[in-house]
């Protein structure tokens, strides 16, 4: 590909879904300073694949970068600290952090706030799942490209997903604990 | 899908509350629906929490910065770009020239292993690409040689090639610690008329006789060469002959 058609696929395809891969990165890192690195090597990484790129659904292909990219930076820090949150059950979470309880998790009365902190809770396969369909409004399809799963799979996530952010924030609503 | 188990049905809920159902089953489902109160329940449920879910707290804009930096590293690639095909246009004819006598070159100087080869200068440009895509353009951003030179003491186990050569038209802006195929390296960062220049130096430990080498990639040319056990690798969108004015200038 000459360069100047790489750059203008690039400019047109690519890049207006900056928005979107920050969003997943940022939901999937739980963090804001990683979320950057993530989405600043994520379009390295998609910048010299770009030859691979079909033209077709950018946010997808951009997406499914961004999501590997992640995963690669989990297994380097993984490697560093040996232990990971995002790796744990959601029992794990409540039982194994001795000093958080329940309540403690989500400490502010703020109900965005919660949302956030339950969805921040979730193993990371749901947690992607939940963000790619609820907040980025991807269809079942794309999410099965871009995590790499069937489609019932995807579904079978979201339906399991959603029972555990509903049962969290039940808990913490209805004081139910 | 004719006949479903309850169980199964219970399994549409959520495409069909996302409406990723086909028709037919769309249909099966609105049909138990109307029998089954807790999946009236659940969808309700359902639509509870996705409310929560439409607020803006779960929703992060880019921040301004790392816009800025995509945008302008593309924005940069474009400029550059453009440049370059402007300059292939007025040097074609030289340039078939040139290429015939670089195919002599390369046959005299190719070296044993040319996969090795290509694989360095493969990560001497994608180290190229990574400086200009990200912020991480400068661990030391300083236009004198004295600032910068002693910045790599402890840092890297030589002492690299650093010159001011602003009268020939290469700006020094600065330098960096980067690593090529997992040795340190130090970069330094160079401009010559707006385009951004990389020049990767490590110690091989060894002095090398093989002269120059040159080679494009990915619309980066590349100029190689040695300046005893420090191999010196130039990228930019420059062409060769101006990569050369700084490779002369170096050695
Ligand atoms: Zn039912």
């Amino acid at each position: 590909m000459a360069q100047e058609e790489k750059n203008s696929i690039f400019a047109i395809k690519i890049v207006p879904h900056l928005d979107a891969a920050y969003n997943l990165a940022r939901g999937l890192a739980r963090n804001e300073q990683d979320a950057e690195d993530i989405v600043q090597d994520a379009f390295i990484r998609a910048y010299s694949y770009l030859d691979s790129f079909s033209g077709k659904d950018g946010k997808t292909w951009l997406l499914a970068i961004v999501r590997n990219t992640f995963y690669s930076w989990r297994e380097r820090k993984q490697v560093r600290q040996k232990v990971e949150v995002s790796d744990r059950t959601l029992d794990d979470l409540f039982i194994s952090d001795s000093s958080r309880t329940p309540e403690a998790v989500f400490e502010s009365k703020d109900t965005q706030e919660e949302v956030h902190k339950a969805l921040n809770s979730l193993p990371v396969e749901f947690r992607e799942t939940l963000i790619l369909w609820e907040i980025e409004s991807m269809s079942y399809k794309e999410i099965a490209s871009i995590t790499g799963v069937p489609m019932g799979t995807v579904m079978s996530r979201l339906a399991r997903g959603r029972e555990m952010l509903r049962t969290l924030l039940n808990n913490r609503w209805k004081g139910n604990v | 899908m004719s006949k479903m188990q309850s169980q199964d049905i219970h399994a549409l809920l959520h495409p069909y509350f996302d409406g990723e159902l086909a028709y037919s089953d769309s249909i099966l489902f609105e049909e138990h629906l109307e029998n089954c109160p807790d999946c009236s329940l659940a969808l309700a449920e359902q639509q509870e929490l996705r409310m929560l879910m439409e607020g803006p707290g779960l929703r992060y804009p880019a921040p301004a910065k790392l816009r800025h930096n995509i945008y302008s590293s593309y924005a940069r690639n474009q400029q550059s770009s453009r440049i370059l095909i402007h300059w292939n246009w007025k040097i074609y004819g030289i340039a078939a020239s040139i290429a015939i006598a670089l195919l002599g070159f390369w046959i005299v100087l190719a070296p044993g292993s040319p996969s090795a080869e290509s694989s360095e200068a493969r990560e001497i440009v994608s180290g190229h690409l990574r400086s200009l895509m990200a912020t991480h353009l400068f661990d030391v951003a300083s236009t004198d040689q004295h600032t910068v030179k002693p910045w790599f003491t402890g840092r890297v186990d030589f002492s690299p090639v650093v010159k001011d050569l602003s009268d020939r038209g290469f700006q020094l802006l600065g330098g960096r610690l980067d690593y090529i195929a997992g040795r340190p390296a130090a970069a330094l960062v160079y401009q010559y008329r707006k385009h951004t220049i990389n020049v990767f130096e490590w110690n091989t430990g060894v002095v090398n006789p093989q002269g120059e080498e040159k080679s494009t990639m990915k619309g980066f040319n590349l100029v190689a060469e040695w300046i005893g056990p420090i191999k010196v690798w130039i990228v930019s969108d420059l062409n060769t002959e101006e990569l050369d004015i700084l490779a002369n200038a170096l050695r």
